[in-house]
């Protein structure tokens, strides 16, 4: 059954949405088969490719909106905002990444 | 960001001689060490760095194209540099293609903004078909450099 849904999350990485985030982001969003986009401001990412993500320049405290369409939308916005609420914490490496 | 804000013209390697994941950052590191932008005795701390940060997940996004990189103290400015590779070389990448294009990227710890945004006009740019397609051709420093500016100046459609 085709859905929509939308949740807006804050980025909260020190070191903002660097490349191991957005890797985990794409590989959560490429296990759905519905379109994911992740917006902030006026840009607009295909969240399941990474050079979309990394356009986003999300620093630490950037507010985004996960929008999701089709199949299984609200699961996958819910699964992506899961990495966002726990900070992606079991992949966030620190520093130097 | 402009790409030629921070990519070092004297680094460019237009033909990279390197198989590996290992040797094409060494040789990307050494040459940024040759043109004196990151001092020699920390280049073996910046390529253990980076090799560390690949073993996080590679950082080839696909589409040949690999951008490896770390923050460091050796710079406190943004700095990078592109080497390219007709023969490809393996980078583990996500989609299990070999790596034509790769950018080199250097943080200073303290600037994570300035991080994010060297990625973001990196990735903004290598979306361009035009400009992978070009850079691909690209057979000297030069040219690069010329590929660079017209990305800054949007000139690549």
């Amino acid at each position: 059954m085709n859905q929509t849904a939308q949740q807006t999350v804050r980025v909260d990485l020190e070191q903002g949405l660097h490349m191991v985030p957005c890797s985990l982001i794409a590989r959560t969003a490429e296990r759905f088969p519905c379109e994911i986009h992740i917006q902030k401001e006026d840009r607009s990412a295909d969240a399941k490719t990474m050079l979309d993500l990394l356009t986003l320049s999300a620093e630490n405290g950037s507010m985004l909106v996960l929008q999701a369409s089709g199949e299984e939308a609200r699961a996958a916005v819910d699964a992506l905002a899961r990495l966002f609420e726990s900070n992606f914490s079991d992949t966030d490496p620190g520093s130097n990444c | 960001m402009l790409l030629t804000d921070f990519v070092v013209s004297d680094a460019i390697l237009p033909d990279l001689d390197a198989d590996t994941k290992d040797a094409a950052i060494r040789g990307m590191v050494e040459s940024l060490s040759g043109a004196g932008r990151i001092p020699a005795a920390d280049s073996e701390g910046i390529i253990t760095s980076i090799l560390k940060r690949e073993e996080l997940g590679s950082t080839g996004i696909g589409n040949g194209v690999a951008v490896p990189h770390t923050k460091h103290p050796a710079v406190d400015q943004l700095t990078a540099t592109v080497a390219l590779s007709n023969r490809g070389v393996d980078f583990a990448s996500l989609d299990g293609e070999a790596v034509h294009i790769l950018f080199l990227l250097i943080s200073p710890p303290d600037l994570p903004g300035d991080h994010l945004r060297g990625l973001e006009s990196i990735s903004r740019h290598l979306r361009n078909p035009n400009f992978c397609n070009f850079l691909r051709q690209a057979q000297s420093c030069e040219e690069v450099v010329e590929l660079l500016q017209e990305a800054d100046n949007n000139q690549l459609g």
